[in-house]
């Protein structure tokens, strides 16, 4: 490969002590030029004794240095092992950037040019990682999916088949039963689903927080509603005047999921307690479990976490946690685990209350 | 016989920084009978001393001694190119040659 173009300056071209003379300023712009317009990594030219000669402005911006700062500079004989090589850029702030280097030879003038192209991959590579990152998530949100909704649809194709067949029969009460536990079933997964949706949904765009002035109260009550039977085994504790900043439907889907967990992983009676500090409610959901193991407390709220002591056969799509953590922050709250005192596990939440200074009661 | 003395440059302990210090130190058992120093700075613990040495990429590779300096950019797996770049004796040809 030879790079010669443009007007020839005579003597050493690309010799650093004669640097400054007016052919060579010359001669460095043709070059530049023809470098710079083959392509848009940087690339330095390096001499024969290692030094760089030239470069471009997008290697200038990849050292974070000037041109005049980077020629003259001893860079050293660049080698890439087959196509490329990956070298760290020591950058003057103290950071560092990795670059995939390609080396090519030429001679120019009958002296020898080695020219380095540079190409951040640092950015590449953590774009790379992300969606990594984000595949793995969602396959492992197709496989919860897939194991959770199995089992359920599994009983219900039974209990239909059973209710179908003519040979079977059935009496009244026994029909009645199988219809009841069909509906049972289509309700959880219907939970099921809509937890995997609310999920998907906060990967995409992040909490909705249309924030508003909400009645703790009212929200508890209106959950428990919802709760069938076992509301009979949850005692509620709060202030009929205690208000949140928070969106409405999220702090609901906060709720159930704290009392669904309560229900699925701890033991009933459940105490549901809100009570008014200065500038924020404390909501705590505790129950009389097992409490969680101290090892899976770090993990407790992530996606798809569940503790390895969680019988197999409990539901639960570790979504719930994690669903109440990301709707917390981005109420500008959060939720965290405590032990409860004796036996048994204290979820809490912590919301914003709205100022209210001549509110009659904060408690 | 001269002692030759390198100084390696490298960031953090990483897959590149080892296989740089592995490769330098095969070229050095292979052309240099023993008569050799290694240093191996690690840029991220000593910034300092990457600052002194002027030293813009890693892995970087300096031959110190004998004169002139020498310094070579890559993790030197290729072999022949890095032998010749380092004028390592018995590799005495243009350290590209081929590239």
């Amino acid at each position: 490969m030879s790079a010669g173009g443009g007007s020839s300056p005579g003597g050493n071209p690309i010799g650093g002590s004669e640097s400054g003379r007016p052919n060579d300023v010359e001669f460095r712009d043709d070059i530049s030029q023809v470098i710079v317009s083959a392509s848009a990594d940087g690339i330095v030219a390096v001499d024969k004794e290692g030094i760089i000669r030239l470069c471009n402005p997008a290697a200038a911006e990849l050292f974070a240095r000037s041109a005049e700062e980077l020629i003259g500079t001893p860079f050293g004989f660049p080698i890439a092992a087959g196509a490329a090589t990956e070298i760290d850029l020591m950058l003057p702030a103290g950071g560092r950037r990795v670059v995939e280097m390609r080396v090519t030879a030429t001679t120019l003038e009958g002296e020898p040019l080695y020219v380095a192209a540079l190409r951040d991959v640092t950015r590449s590579r953590h774009v790379e990682q992300e969606l990594e990152a984000a595949l793995e998530r969602q396959n492992v949100a197709v496989a919860v999916a897939a194991h959770e909704l199995h089992n359920p649809l599994a009983t219900i194709s039974v209990l239909v088949d059973v209710l179908r067949d003519r040979l079977i029969a059935l009496a009244e009460e026994r029909r009645t039963e199988i219809i009841e536990r069909i509906a049972d079933r289509t309700a959880r997964l219907q939970g099921l689903v809509r937890k995997l949706l609310t999920a998907s949904t906060i990967e995409a765009k992040g909490a909705s927080a249309r924030v508003e002035r909400v009645p703790v109260l009212e929200v508890l009550l209106e959950r428990l509603g919802e709760l069938d039977a076992r509301s009979q085994q949850v005692h509620v504790s709060c202030s009929p005047h205690l208000e949140a900043l928070v969106d409405r439907r999220e702090f609901s889907a906060m709720v159930d999921n704290y009392l669904e967990n309560a229900f699925a992983y701890g033991r009933p009676p459940v105490e549901v307690s809100a009570t008014g500090q200065p500038e924020w409610i404390l909501l705590r959901v505790c129950d009389r479990g097992p409490g969680v193991p101290e090892a899976f407390v770090p993990r407790l709220f992530e996606r798809f976490s569940r503790a390895r002591e969680v019988d197999r056969e409990t539901e639960g799509t570790g979504l719930g946690l994690w669903i109440v953590r990301s709707f917390a922050l981005g109420n500008g709250g959060d939720a965290w685990y405590e032990p409860r005192e004796g036996e048994g596990a204290c979820f809490c939440l912590r919301l914003r209350r709205p100022p209210s200074p001549g509110a009659p009661d904060r408690t | 016989m001269t002692t030759y003395s390198f100084r390696l440059y490298v960031a953090g302990n990483s897959e590149r920084s080892h296989a740089a210090e592995v490769n330098l130190r095969f070229l050095c058992d292979a052309h240099l009978s023993g008569m050799y120093e290694v240093e191996v700075v690690d840029t991220v613990a000593r910034p300092e001393l990457a600052e002194e040495g002027r030293i813009l990429a890693t892995p970087t590779v300096v031959r110190l001694t004998p004169p002139p300096q020498r310094r070579v950019i890559g993790d030197l797996s290729d072999h022949g190119r890095a032998a010749i770049a380092l004028g390592l004796p018995a590799a005495d040809a243009s350290p590209m040659e081929g590239q």
